[in-house]
């Protein structure tokens, strides 16, 4: 699989999508490469999860085709992680592969915990391995989740707003921690947001949508190095840019 | 201990006391016939006589195997077809229902059927207590899968629980918490049951211990065997209510 590198992990191909008479996606067209991290921005309601469901095979196109190559897994706004299974427990649903629907066999389950303790020693969750879900808080819980999805063969990470039921700080930690994990375990992310900030700072190509039915209005390519400063003039550029495409920078405001 | 602990564990104690101490006037005053209300006196006494007899100890086991034999092959059919209606709207939809006309029958209305059915022993009884809890059990544990946040689905489906791993590993532990609360009410509706259910074909048992009682109007003889089921039904709650505090299941009942 990792001999394709130059292959793109993911295309949509002239996608149209709609729930009964509404329209969400209109013609959309979408290449995401291996490794890239992509980040979706746009009004609410204007499909942005739509996309995510379609990558990720729980919806069909109307018209249009779905190609990916590799395994995505989803990380979810909150409440993503199997309340009855411990914090290792939930990462090692992470090893579950889809050729051995029951599981990592017998003989791999050594490595398969020593596995599980890396990824728990790389979101420093060390001493909460056995507790709960509810007994953490929302952002410890949010990182389990990323240890998840890392975990295994996983090769597309499709993200659904992630950070936001997160505080404010905890949100700005979450976004630091996701491109330290990206580092030592490389995946193709797609990435869905409302704000415009975790965008600029996240993404190497911002694709901001536009209304229902939604198409890609501007696409901005971010090349400053990972982890970026809020204070980056990248991040200060591509933040600029994105909300004035989605018609929240007037001149007048941005003046003032 | 605290005084707040101090406070939770006596205050109940002195509720009990205040209304042993209401029932020792009534009778005292006379109020109704002795014959018709009997004084805490003499339920002592006949506590004493069943207990030296063994008669109680006696019926307390065979009441507890026959609410024990026929709550569990409620749970054992009630559970897995709660599960599987749970999962199938078209199904569901099918039998709802049928199951609720039969949740609303009171066993009482199936007595006749059980004696004619089942005979005598410990059938008809077993019979009426299946019949009394295997509905509710069933609608409750539909309920419980029906509910399930959708989000564990997604999850699961990323990686690759299907059939009876999805099941047993995300659709059962999903519902869990529900489950054993509608297993601690039917249990309860299972242990009420037991009077009107050993009212037909039982020559013992705490309900025939009534029923008897009844028909030798010694009511503190009757009284005496409500104390039993009253305190054996709780205990036993109790003991059930221990399962909501397993590791993997405590998260249903802490949001």
């Amino acid at each position: 699989m990792k001999d394709k590198r130059h292959t793109n992990a993911l295309h949509l191909e002239s996608v149209s999508h709609g729930y009964g008479n509404v329209e969400v996606l209109r013609d959309l067209n979408l290449v995401v490469e291996r490794g890239e991290i992509v980040v979706l921005v746009g009004p609410s309601g204007c499909g942005k999860t739509t996309i995510l469901n379609l990558l990720s095979g729980f919806l069909h196109p109307r018209e249009g085709t779905v190609n990916k190559d590799g395994i995505t897994r989803t990380v979810y706004q909150q409440d993503g992680l199997f309340p009855w299974l411990t914090v290792s427990e939930n990462i090692s649903m992470g090893l579950r592969s889809s050729a051995n629907g029951n599981g990592h066999a017998k003989n791999a389950s050594r490595a398969g915990n020593s596995e599980v303790n890396e990824l728990i020693q790389l979101i420093r969750m060390e001493g909460f391995e056995n507790h709960y879900p509810h007994e953490l808080s929302g952002g410890m819980r949010q990182r389990v989740e990323l240890a998840r999805v890392l975990a295994g063969d996983s090769d597309i990470l499709l993200m659904d707003e992630p950070f936001s039921a997160l505080d404010y700080q905890s949100r700005l930690r979450m976004r630091r921690e996701l491109i330290l994990l990206l580092e030592k375990r490389p995946r193709t992310v797609v990435f869905v947001t409302h704000d415009i900030e975790e965008a600029a700072q996240l993404a190497d190509r911002v694709l901001v949508l536009s209304n229902r039915p939604a198409t890609i209005c501007r696409e901005l390519r971010i090349d400053a190095s990972q982890p970026r400063r809020l204070s980056d003039p990248s991040v200060i550029g591509a933040m600029e840019e994105t909300l004035k495409e989605l018609g929240l920078n007037t001149p007048e405001s941005h003046q003032a | 201990m605290k005084k707040a602990d101090v406070l939770r564990l006596s205050l109940p104690v002195i509720v009990l006391f205040g209304a042993l101490l209401l029932w020792s006037l009534i009778s005292y005053f006379d109020l109704f016939p002795a014959y018709a209300f009997p004084s805490p006196g003499a339920v002592f006494v006949s506590f004493k006589e069943e207990i030296a007899t063994g008669r109680l100890f006696n019926d307390v086991v065979a009441s507890l195997w026959r609410v024990a034999v026929g709550f569990s092959i409620s749970v054992l059919l009630g559970i897995p077809t709660g599960l599987w209606l749970g999962q199938h709207l078209m199904v569901r939809q099918s039998f709802v229902p049928m199951l609720n006309f039969f949740r609303f029958l009171s066993p009482l209305a199936w007595i006749p059927f059980a004696i004619l059915w089942f005979h005598i022993g410990d059938k008809p009884a077993i019979f009426l207590i299946f019949m009394a809890t295997f509905f509710p059990l069933t609608l409750a544990t539909m309920v419980a899968v029906a509910s399930i946040p959708s989000i564990y689905f997604r999850v699961a489906r990323d990686y690759h629980y299907n059939g009876i791993q999805l099941l047993t590993k995300v659709t059962f532990p999903a519902a869990l918490p529900q489950i054993i609360t509608a297993l601690r009410v039917s249990y309860g509706i299972a242990w009420v049951v037991i009077v009107a259910a050993e009212m037909v074909g039982c020559q013992d048992g705490l309900g025939y211990g009534i029923w008897e009682a009844r028909n030798g109007l010694r009511l503190d003889s009757a009284v005496c065997y409500m104390i039993v089921i009253g305190l054996l039904g709780m205990g036993i709650d109790r003991l059930l209510a221990q399962l909501t505090k397993l590791p993997g299941i405590r998260w249903g009942y802490e949001r």
